[in-house]
């Protein structure tokens, strides 16, 4: 597991309780606590051992194992919800079950040589960079179609391992911004559409650093312009507070017995707080 | 003091843009299928390494697979791209060759060392010829190319109930320095066909601004595109306005501006009349292979001159996706121009016959009358990293 920002993001969110079916038994996997946990494999180093070894997998591990792959994967914020709960797990399980990834093909074909051989082969391997712990697209695949909120809850560790790498001045983040940024910009521009009603609405986003004040407001040409840091994904996101008493929420501070937001309305007539309160 | 702005630096900005219009395509539902378009441009102009855009039209190609929505691309299978032939040399050939299925007039004929190609009209003259091919099953020929052994040879081609237009192609081995061919027993002698007197290639200099490196990718476009594709001139355009590639006051984006509306409204391009009367078709069999330029080698067989237009029969081979470059990445497209002696210069259009990942066969259709007095061409290649030009002279040819 990777580190994680500030406070205890996953409290936010309901543990997940996975039954599955593991060596002919009914086995239990555990999101909590941002962790998934095969609780039926005490000593699951060993048991790894003795499928390297040759013993019958066991697909608890197997997804376990594919989950500390993608945790820090950037790759499952592109496939996975730009809106908690999107329904992606049935097309991911057809994916996982066969069906030829055929996008998969068209992007071995648009690597090789010829006319692309020039700029790829001439500097360094930037396909590396964007994999870089995204090779394993079964194991992904296996993750997004278990269903069960899975996902949602791979997207949410990804985004905290990140936002915490912000936060701490990783250097791997520089590498990430266009990742990173268009992230945030999906997600953002979702919740703005649904939160107008205008499917067509423009939006553009800044991704400012963690420490900026964020800020959002509509310009003359109706775009509405968006300051918000990566760690609006995680703090406002993730616990589905974007969109909270009918106003778009830019930034969310947990406070004793509830939450402080920063938001605005459809009036466009500046950022106000509201305490929510429990 | 306040901190600095987090901006995503310039060097980024490219890849950000292309995966801006992705996630723009995931949240609205729209399709990728303008992604690639932008991709390319902004790989030609070195503002994104082409193998990062491969990966981020990927990986959103994945993400599209997971909301089984339309797919990105279609699939494809790694082969050795096709070379072009060593040695290829066309011949003219006019006399008529009566067959099993009918006459055979022959056009020209293109031999390698390991092709023969003979193309021309077959009319039909027995009753049951025409419903065979209906029937999925093309006609054969036997063609014996100089002293070699006869090969069966497959036709592919368009036509009606009454006569097809195509092809006799066979593989073996053959000599191509050969004078004669047997067509079903029936001699052909090869006539000589017309050289070209100057071949000019060029390939961009990889120097070259990225301002003007921009404008001649959609210059490029404007001359490639067919009507339909005019919004990828506009997805290649804007999408290297906002990389900032081109800035909003160059010159390109009027021109762009300019052939979006005229394709809206287009009309036939004036066509200058030199002679009165009815006038015929007129053949000229040409021999002319470029050097390799962008990537490309084009071969052209044949100019055929007609009332209303000129037909250029061209192949080409490439890198992968010559033959079919409808959205992937790495498909250079072709474009092509006519210009006569009076200083006439019309844009031609490519159709093709057949295509493979790296060639094609084709004839590129160039509206309007060739003047009279025209007594040579220059026929004008593209692709998005080079260009050449082939002057042929034009003799009086075969009427038809």
């Amino acid at each position: 597991m990777t580190e994680h920002g500030t406070g205890q993001w996953w409290s936010l969110l309901a543990p997940v309780v996975l039954p599955i079916e593991c060596v002919g038994r009914s086995h239990t996997l555990r999101w909590v606590e941002g962790r998934l946990i095969a609780t039926d494999h005490p000593d699951a180093d060993r048991e790894r051992a003795l499928v390297a070894l040759g013993a019958e997998p066991y697909p608890c591990l197997d997804l376990t194992g594919a989950w500390d792959k993608h945790d820090d994967d950037l790759a499952m914020l592109v496939l996975g919800p730009r809106r908690p709960g999107e329904p992606i797990a049935d097309a991911a399980a057809n994916e996982h079950m066969g069906a030829t990834s055929r996008a998969h093909a068209g992007a071995s074909r648009a690597v090789r040589g010829g006319w692309l051989a020039g700029p790829f082969s001439s500097r360094s391997n930037p396909v590396r960079r964007l994999r870089a712990g995204s090779s394993d697209s079964d194991g992904a695949s296996r993750l997004i179609s278990v269903g069960h909120g899975l996902i949602d809850r791979l997207a949410a560790t990804v985004i905290a391992t990140w936002a915490a790498r912000i936060e701490h001045d990783d250097p791997q983040v520089e590498a990430q911004r266009p990742a990173l940024r268009a992230a945030l910009y999906g997600r953002a521009l979702d919740v703005v559409r649904t939160w107008t009603g205008d499917p067509e609405q423009a939006v553009d986003l800044v991704m400012i650093g963690p420490d900026e004040t964020p800020s959002a407001r509509r310009s003359d040409d109706g775009c509405v312009r968006l300051e918000l840091p990566f760690s609006w994904l995680r703090d406002v996101w993730v616990p589905g507070l974007a969109v909270s008493f009918g106003h778009l929420v830019v930034s969310a501070v947990p406070q004793s017995g509830g939450w402080s937001l920063t938001a605005t309305d459809h009036e466009w007539g500046g950022l106000r707080p509201i305490t929510v309160a429990w | 003091m306040a901190p600095a702005r987090t901006e995503v630096p310039g060097s980024h900005a490219a890849e950000w843009v292309l995966r801006r219009y992705a996630e723009d395509a995931i949240v609205s539902g729209a399709g990728f299928d303008q992604l690639a378009q932008r991709a390319r441009a902004l790989v030609f102009v070195d503002l994104l390494d082409a193998g990062l855009a491969a990966a981020v039209l990927d990986i959103y190609g994945r993400a599209e697979l997971l909301r089984n929505r339309e797919l990105l691309w279609q699939g494809t299978t790694r082969h050795q791209p096709a070379a072009p032939p060593r040695e290829r040399r066309v011949h003219a050939s006019s006399t008529p060759v009566e067959t099993a299925h009918g006459t055979f007039t022959s056009d020209y004929v293109v031999l390698t060392a390991t092709t023969v190609e003979v193309a021309g009209e077959l009319v039909f003259g027995g009753r049951s010829s025409a419903p065979a091919i209906r029937h999925g099953r093309p006609p054969q020929l036997s063609i014996t190319v100089g002293s070699g052994p006869a090969v069966n040879s497959h036709f592919s081609g368009v036509g009606s109930h009454r006569s097809w237009h195509g092809r006799f192609v066979a593989q073996g081995r053959f000599d191509t320095a050969a004078t004669v061919i047997e067509i079903e027993g029936q001699r052909l002698e090869l006539a000589d066909a017309v050289t070209p007197d100057r071949i000019v290639v060029a390939d961009i200099d990889p120097q070259t601004p990225l301002a003007e490196l921009a404008a001649y990718y959609v210059r490029h476009l404007l001359a490639v595109s067919e009507d339909e594709d005019s919004l990828n001139i506009g997805l290649a355009a804007t999408t290297l306005l906002e990389c900032g590639a081109l800035s909003s006051d160059d010159p390109v984006l009027d021109e762009v501006s300019l052939a979006l509306d005229h394709r809206a409204e287009a009309v036939p391009a004036a066509v200058p009349h030199h002679r009165h009367g009815r006038r015929r078709s007129r053949s000229v069999v040409v021999d002319a292979r470029t050097p390799e330029f962008g990537g490309v080698v084009v071969a052209v067989s044949r100019l055929l001159i007609q009332p209303d237009g000129i037909d250029i029969a061209v192949s080409a081979w490439g890198a992968p996706g010559t033959g079919d470059s409808s959205h992937s990445l790495d498909a250079p497209q072709l474009s092509f121009a006519l210009i006569d002696d009076h200083g006439g210069r019309r844009r031609g259009r490519l159709h093709r016959s057949s295509s493979g990942d790296d060639y094609l066969d084709g004839v590129v259709r160039v509206d309007g009358l060739l003047p009279d007095e025209a007594h040579a061409v220059q026929i004008e290649i593209g692709t998005e990293r080079g260009w050449a030009t082939i002057d042929l002279p034009l003799p009086a040819g075969v009427e038809e």
